[in-house]
């Protein structure tokens, strides 16, 4: 989690205008659904990592990494597509070699996919996120109670690391039971803690005056140009179309 | 139970965030009512969020797309009452796709569904029930915990199988199929959690009744 955000605050687009960003991720994403997944999705796997690797100059470690993870599963779980189950007669399995077409787009579209959130994480601040969603109608009290939790997430991981480190020293994760046991110490532990935590910030912003609203600094850092926007639409129409059209040529 | 980003078609993709949406709409309408009378619960949810978060940050690797984890489903239900869980859920699986890339943006609406919707409400019915019958305080939460977790399991399970319908035994084919395949890891980790809530509410009933009843005003939650 610390490392998919100090990526994110410290690559090369972290300061690129958010909106630009949130269109090639997000328009990738609607890409890779409306296209033949197939085709659509590792053009977008591929073209989200020439991005990632040469434009935003993500560490190419950690960018594979993190998209590693759910394309593990992907290609673990794909797999079990080809296998039928059937009640007809009592309990029957069987292998549908006919499905691999259902199978492979379902990799190709959830890759091409993930390469889209993955890039969006490690490029984007979150918190430069969050103000856009008041633009598409979230009311505002839920965006402030987002950038309050975003920011007291990384407070609480260190609480909770730092619990985690005390119990293991004292060999509270040895064996199943104790681990419950300790899992359930640490949780009661840090929610009292949590709880305390929102008292004291409470007192402390009455003590300031707190009339129920925060209104905080934004920096917009630098503006969406409307040339580089259309530009990410263009590419984006283009793999959209290079998928419809290498889909003619591809069989499975 | 998170679904990856992308496994889900467009049509299944909006059609269950179409779904979620009214029940998460009137979810924050309510924590907005009560927000509004008292403004310092923003910093109470909030801790409430960063808590679930970092609480589900523990994650056990499962097959098919998929991915386990403590939900934490059945203590947020408990202690604050099913109605915020839609708006939190949905801001904490927010959180999850953009700091952790897991889930996803796509599926946020399936996800909202199963993790913030089906599972609380299950937890909630379920821990009411058992203390309306003269149950005690842990059975009650052991099983609002480990049965909402399998609730979430059954909802994943069937999203996923009338996306991807078996071509014999159709929906109900892939739904076996899938419930079959995610048991393996989805019935030790509900009992797994099903304990570790009963001891988080054992202490907190202990040490934090204080805590527990300013947790009252976010809804009608567990009297210690």
């Amino acid at each position: 989690m610390n490392l998919i955000d100090r990526i994110a605050h410290t690559n090369r687009w972290s300061r690129r205008a958010t909106a630009e960003k949130l269109l090639v991720c997000l328009g990738g994403l609607a890409v890779c659904l409306a296209g033949p997944p197939l085709t659509t999705g590792p053009l977008m796997l591929l073209a989200n990592t020439l991005l990632a690797l040469f434009a935003a100059r993500l560490p190419a470690k950690v960018y594979f990494a993190v998209l590693g993870f759910p394309i593990g599963f992907l290609l673990a779980g794909a797999p079990m597509l080809l296998v039928s189950v059937d009640f007809s007669h009592g309990l029957g399995f069987g292998w549908r070699a006919d499905q691999i077409g259902v199978a492979a787009g379902l990799v190709g579209r959830a890759a091409g996919a993930a390469s889209c959130l993955t890039l969006l994480a490690l490029t984007t601040p979150v918190h430069a996120m969050i103000p856009t969603l008041r633009r598409i109608g979230v009311p505002a009290f839920l965006v402030e109670i987002m950038l309050l939790t975003y920011r007291l997430i990384f407070v609480f991981a260190e609480t909770v690391a730092r619990g985690y480190n005390a119990q293991t020293a004292r060999l509270g994760y040895v064996g199943w039971k104790r681990s419950v046991n300790s899992l359930g110490l640490l949780a009661a532990a840090f929610f009292q803690r949590a709880m305390s935590r929102a008292q004291h910030m409470e007192v402390g912003l009455a003590a300031r005056g707190f009339e129920g609203n925060f209104p905080v600094l934004r920096d917009d850092g630098v503006a969406a140009s409307g040339l580089r926007c259309a530009a990410i639409g263009a590419g984006l129409s283009l793999i959209l179309i290079l998928g419809f059209v290498a889909e003619r040529f591809v069989h499975v | 139970m998170h679904i990856m980003e992308g496994f889900l078609p467009a049509t299944h993709a909006i059609a269950w965030t179409v779904a979620s949406a009214p029940v998460v709409a009137y979810s924050a309408w309510r924590v907005k009512k009560v927000v509004e009378e008292n403004p310092s619960t923003k910093l109470l949810l909030a801790s409430c969020g960063a808590f679930a978060f970092v609480l589900s940050a523990l994650k056990l690797p499962s097959v098919t797309g998929s991915c386990s984890h403590p939900t934490g489903t059945g203590l947020g239900a408990v202690l604050f009452g099913p109605w915020v869980m839609p708006v939190m859920g949905s801001i904490v699986l927010l959180f999850q796709a953009l700091l952790l890339a897991h889930g996803g943006i796509t599926t946020l609406g399936a996800n909202t569904f199963s993790m913030g919707i089906v599972g609380p409400f299950v937890s909630y019915a379920l821990y009411r029930m058992v203390r309306k019958s003269g149950g005690s305080l842990q059975l009650a939460v052991f099983l609002a915990a480990a049965l909402g977790d399998m609730s979430t399991y059954c909802t994943t399970s069937v999203q996923l199988a009338l996306a991807f319908p078996d071509p014999v035994g159709g929906v109900l084919g892939s739904t076996a199929k899938f419930l079959g395949i995610f048991a393996l890891t989805q019935v030790p980790l509900a009992i797994a959690e099903g304990l570790l809530t009963v001891i988080v509410v054992n202490i907190l009933s202990k040490t934090s009744v204080g805590e527990l009843k300013t947790l009252n005003i976010l809804g009608r939650g567990a009297q210690a």
